[in-house]
């Protein structure tokens, strides 16, 4: 068994760290038990945003969300010596006002702050969204026009084996990648990672990104049906 | 969906919406008969028509219903009927009458429903906006990807990398944290330097503290060599002076001259002892004295010869008394009798004058108090008779209780008012206590009311006639009569006759004892002559020569009485003296013999013996103290002057012995006394040495091999450690200085920070460059949807809208499109052939271009049925030329099959 570091160190590193009590009982291992000792514990947190549709809503299912978070942390394992978890919040689902999201996330870290439970305090290190308009793809792409396009290229980047003209458009997008990876302006970027991206690597993420800037020109696009 | 897919582009219209409840509409309401070609509604501003279409566009789409939305409608298509119902229930379908599943009805999402909705603001933005743009976008179903691709901040033109300002603040960043590391190293240096000087600094502070333990060391060293000198000066020294403590002669000195003083005040008690047994010898007491019961004998004794002194005395004064007592009753008898014959009377001769002298006071004192009664009573009276005065009484007394003539009348209003309100009272009170006590005094009225009932009538007739009976009888009775027979006068009357009765009374008893007191002065006469007889019969018979009066028979009588009775007492007197002599003699002979028995002499009176006593007494009292001086003085030797004297001679040979001397070898002694001061001070100076030695060997605690060392070794070390620790303070110094010269490079640099402001901009960097990612991204993907579109669905979209403009226009205009990146527009006028752009085109036929580029992306977008479409208003503040525009373009459309609904509040 490896017990890792008995601190967290960095959000990387998810979940209680502490020591391991490993007792022997006439020869045989008793089942190891975990005292979380680290001050910091870093936790990524999911919140479905599905069926919200205003901002107080939201902040209610994210003050609920970190309420959940800090408890579970507190009880899990020993919370004697937690002091701060590090939250990165990761919002998901479907919802209406999709597009309004990105303004809410902003309101609420400036109004939550730093968020206590108990004897630690919930801190939100960092805030990813991948809320979705509540929209059938497969509907959206019957109509010959850009919404119907961006649903049945993200129908298509959904799908493992790309074909043209979306494979050019990965390949397109990973060699754009690459060549900002290999800016000069980045060099110190790649010096300190000391990571070269493959091929593979840098079209997984060109596709990766093209979904989501796929579902941001959707959310954009269908803002504008929504305010006419 | 499958039956209606294979006849696409077959319009579907509505023929009938009721609107059950929606909101924005009060009261529901049904649209019938709509008809598949245009159909006006008309209705004022505010009456719900644009949510008319809302519902009417929800017969399509059932998904766009609005909540609390209760419609239903018909549908119809070539070969179908729909009825379509809405509500809280859900929606239902049936076609032709049977219930089905929901349709796709339009093959189109609902999001495209706006297509269908026409109003007067999408048509006047062809006047107020790039009528270009308007179509493009209308072209590509309202969509505007560039708008679109600016507000995900990709922007307008194709993405560069972003990093100069982030790589600049990187790069600063680093070239702060590098110049702090380098200061930091160099930091690292001085303080492994300064670790180095510390690591020497406490050596030589080693060396210090083992300097100090060599110096004591050394004087440890020194210290068990005075003690060993020191041990040595006291084995010169024989061994009982150090057992001594010096004043030993001194106190063997001290206790002589305490033997001696004991043996002064031995020899001064032998001779107070000498002295008092030559005062006991002298009281004649010296092998005895007398025991302590005889004193007290002694005075008891004396006690009651005193007494007997005393009693002859009072018996030697009644002897003298009686006698002049019995000389004065002979000279009272004088010469009637002489003491022959006063002898020749007996005693009971004297005891029968006596009796009768007696008697003869008894008679007298009688006729005495008879004579002071007599004269008290005073003369008799005749005595009236009491019978007639009682009986007068009585009689008077009736007459007054009963009621004469004078009061044969009913009783007077007075008393009946009286009599009537005493009732009253009565009843009142006795309600009053029944309701407050007792129901018994509710009885008492029931008993009450009769009684005064018969109280009120008790005045009878015949009481008259018994008044003048009583009145007869009285006359009858000869006292003085009554002046009249009211009331008052009869107990005037009643009155003087009751005194009369008690005057009479009185005169009764006076003749009483007038008639008693006559017969007692007859008994005492009768009794005086007899007693003259017995006088002269006992004269008689006493043969004295005495006048025979009584009352001289009494003097006689009383002078022999009180002769006789001095005489008994003189000699009873007599006698007691006599005795008294007898028991003096007996008691002074007893104490004489005491008195004897102590060698003192006889006493012969009283007063002598107490002399004698008195003698004795003191006699006795120097013994016992004489006595009890040899006892003490005798105790004093034994008990103290002894045994004091032992113990310190004992003291005297128990010391010596200790120190090994013989008895009285008080010279040796001196002399070892004189020699302990020196023996003293060399077993001082040893403990001395020896704590000394023994703190010096403490302060080498934890080093006690240096106790063992040399002293050559030990000076060799010290040498050394002096030499390491003459270091110290240039080493401090120099720690000091390096220690502040660290604090001071630690306190202007702050590595932590910098490298934590590194790792901010790296941050910074690492997300600027995922910024530029999704820009690029971004970017790719905006042109690939544009393209696509362009690509795909612009050509047909276009070339519909071109030839439904030539409809709308009814051939008057030919819609020309350079189709590119950015496609341009030209209108060409078919009759001159003349083309114009689309600035210079009437209002009317921008309004038609914009409705047919509209209706042509509708027909290209729609996979079923042609789908109703819902003009608002677009007439409207309008002017003819445009307007006409319109109703032709309207015409068109519905021509060529799409059903119409043109919604107005305009009545004309």
């Amino acid at each position: 068994m490896y017990p890792g570091s008995s601190f967290a160190m960095d959000p990387g590193e998810a979940g209680a760290h502490g020591v391991w009590i490993i007792e022997l009982e006439r020869g045989h291992l008793v089942a190891p038990r975990l005292v979380a000792i680290s001050p910091v514990r870093y936790e990524t947190l999911t919140v479905d945003l599905g069926g919200v549709t205003d901002e107080g809503e939201f902040q209610s299912v994210i003050v609920s969300a970190l309420r959940s978070a800090g408890q579970t942390a507190l009880t899990e394992f020993s919370e004697r010596h937690l002091s701060v978890v590090a939250i990165r919040l990761k919002l998901v689902g479907r919802c209406a006002a999709h597009s309004a999201v990105a303004g809410w996330v902003d309101r609420v870290r400036d109004e939550i702050g730093d968020f206590p439970v108990g004897s630690v305090v919930l801190h939100i290190d960092e805030v990813t969204s991948e809320v979705r308009p509540p929209v059938e793809l497969e509907l959206l792409a019957r109509v010959n026009d850009p919404v119907g396009e961006t649903a049945r290229l993200l129908i298509a980047l959904d799908v493992p084996s790309l074909t043209p003209p979306y494979s050019d458009l990965v390949h397109r997008t990973a060699r754009d990648l690459e060549t900002i990876q290999k800016h000069a302006g980045y060099a110190n970027l790649m010096a300190t990672e000391q990571v070269e991206m493959v091929d593979q690597s840098t079209e997984t993420a060109a596709r990766k990104l093209l979904i989501n800037e796929g579902w941001r020109l959707l959310s954009a696009l269908l803002a504008q049906r929504e305010a006419i | 969906m499958s039956t209606e897919s294979s006849v696409s582009h077959s319009p579907l219209h509505i023929s009938r919406v009721g609107i059950d409840r929606l909101d924005g509409i009060s009261d529901r309401f049904e649209l019938k008969t709509l008809c598949p070609g245009i159909n006006l509604i008309f209705g004022p501003n505010a009456c719900g028509k644009s949510r008319t279409a809302t519902a009417l566009q929800a017969l399509i789409w059932p998904d766009t219903v609005p909540a609390r939305a209760e419609l239903s409608g018909h549908l119809a298509t070539k070969n179908d009927a729909w009825l379509v119902t809405c509500g809280s229930q859900g929606r239902a379908y049936e076609r032709n009458g049977s219930i089905v599943e929901p349709p796709n009805l339009s093959g189109i999402p609902s999001l495209q429903r706006d297509r269908y909705l026409l109003s007067l603001h999408d048509l006047l933005s062809s006047e107020s906006q790039d009528l270009a743009n308007i179509i493009q976008r209308e072209s590509a179903g309202g969509y505007d990807i560039n708008l679109a691709r600016e507000k995900s901040g990709i922007g307008g033109t194709p993405p560069r990398a972003q990093s100069a300002k982030a790589k600049s603040a990187y790069q600063r960043a680093r070239a702060q944290t590098k110049t702090f590391r380098d200061a930091d190293l160099r930091l690292q240096a001085e303080e492994r330097r300064l670790l180095a000087l510390r690591q020497q600094l406490d050596d030589a502070v080693a060396a210090a503290q083992m300097e100090q333990l060599l110096t004591a060391a050394l004087e440890y060293v020194a210290a068990k060599e005075r003690l060993r000198e020191s041990v040595e000066s006291r084995a010169a020294f024989p061994d009982p002076i150090g057992q001594m403590s010096g004043d030993e002669f001194t106190r063997t000195e001290r206790i002589r001259s305490k033997v001696d003083e004991l043996s002064t005040e031995r020899r001064d008690a032998e001779r107070a002892i000498s002295s008092a047994i030559s005062r006991l010898d002298k009281t004649g007491y010296g092998s005895q004295i007398p025991p302590e019961e005889t004193l007290p004998a002694l005075r008891a004794r004396l006690g009651l010869l005193v007494e007997r002194q005393a009693a002859l005395r009072n018996a030697e004064d009644s002897v003298l008394t009686q006698r002049t007592l019995s000389m004065k009753a002979r000279e009272r008898l004088g010469a009637t009798i002489d003491d022959t014959q006063i002898m020749a009377l007996d005693e009971s001769g004297i005891r029968k004058l006596a009796e009768l002298k007696r008697e003869f006071e008894s008679v007298r004192l009688t006729a005495e108090t008879q004579a002071e009664l007599q004269s008290w009573i005073g003369p008799l009276q005749p005595v009236p008779d009491l019978a007639p005065l009682r009986r007068g009484i009585e009689l008077l007394s009736s007459r007054l209780r009963t009621p004469g003539k004078e009061s044969a009348h009913p009783p007077s209003g007075t008393l009946k008012v009286t009599l009537l309100l005493a009732a009253m009272v009565i009843v009142i009170e006795a309600i009053v206590l029944a309701a407050t006590t007792s129901p018994l005094f509710a009885a008492m009225v029931a008993l009450a009311i009769p009684v005064i009932a018969v109280a009120f009538r008790q005045v009878q007739p015949e009481a008259r006639h018994l008044a003048s009976e009583l009145e007869r009888e009285y006359q009858a009775l000869g006292l003085e009569q009554v002046s009249d027979t009211s009331s008052n006068s009869l107990i005037a009357d009643l009155d003087r006759l009751r005194e009369r009765l008690a005057e009479a009374e009185v005169d009764h008893a006076k003749a009483g004892r007038w008639a008693n007191l006559a017969n007692r002065r007859q008994e005492a006469e009768e009794k005086s002559g007899a007693l003259v007889e017995r006088i002269h019969q006992v004269v008689d018979e006493l043969g004295v020569a005495i006048a025979e009066d009584p009352d001289s028979v009494r003097l006689i009588a009383d002078a022999l009485e009180k002769w006789r009775h001095s005489t008994d007492e003189r000699l009873k007197a007599e006698s007691i003296v006599i005795s008294a002599r007898e028991k003096i003699s007996q008691s002074l002979g007893q104490m004489n013999a005491t008195f004897s028995l102590y060698g003192i002499d006889d006493a012969i009176d009283h007063l002598e013996a107490s002399a004698k006593i008195d003698e004795l007494e003191r006699r006795i009292v120097e013994a016992k103290i004489a006595r009890s001086e040899v006892q003490k003085y005798e105790d004093i030797i034994e008990s103290r002057i002894d045994p004091e004297m032992r113990t310190q001679q004992q003291e005297i040979e128990s010391l010596l012995s200790s120190l090994g001397l013989l008895p009285g070898d008080h010279s040796t002694l001196q002399d070892l006394c004189e020699r302990v001061p020196a023996c003293k001070d060399a077993q001082r100076k040893v403990e001395q040495n020896e704590v000394l030695a023994k703190s010096m060997l403490a302060r080498l605690d934890g080093v006690l091999e240096l106790s063992a060392c040399a002293r050559p070794e030990l000076e060799s070390r010290l040498a050394e450690a002096r030499h390491l620790s003459g270091s110290q303070t240039e080493l401090q110094a120099t720690i000091i200085r390096i220690e502040q010269s660290v604090n001071t490079a630690k306190t202007s640099s702050n590595l932590e920070a910098a490298v934590a402001d590194e790792a901010v901009a790296f941050e910074a960097l690492s997300q600027s460059r995922a910024r530029d990612w999704e820009k690029v991204a971004g970017w790719n993907l905006s042109e690939f949807v544009q393209s696509q579109s362009r690509d795909k669905s612009r050509p047909p979209v276009f070339r519909k809208a071109r030839d439904l403009f030539t409809d709308f226009t009814a051939g008057s205009f030919r819609l020309e499109i350079d189709e590119g990146v950015k496609p341009s527009f030209r209108a060409v006028e078919t009759s001159s052939g003349r083309g114009v752009g689309l600035d210079q085109l009437s209002s009317g036929t921008r309004v038609q271009l914009l409705m047919a580029v509209r209706l042509a992306f509708i027909e290209e977008m729609e996979s079923g049925h042609q789908l109703p479409l819902i003009l608002d208003e677009i007439l409207g503040n309008t002017d003819d030329l445009r307007a006409s525009a319109i109703i032709d373009a309207t015409i068109e459309i519905c021509r060529l099959g799409r059903q119409v609904i043109y919604f107005t509040a305009q009545h004309d």
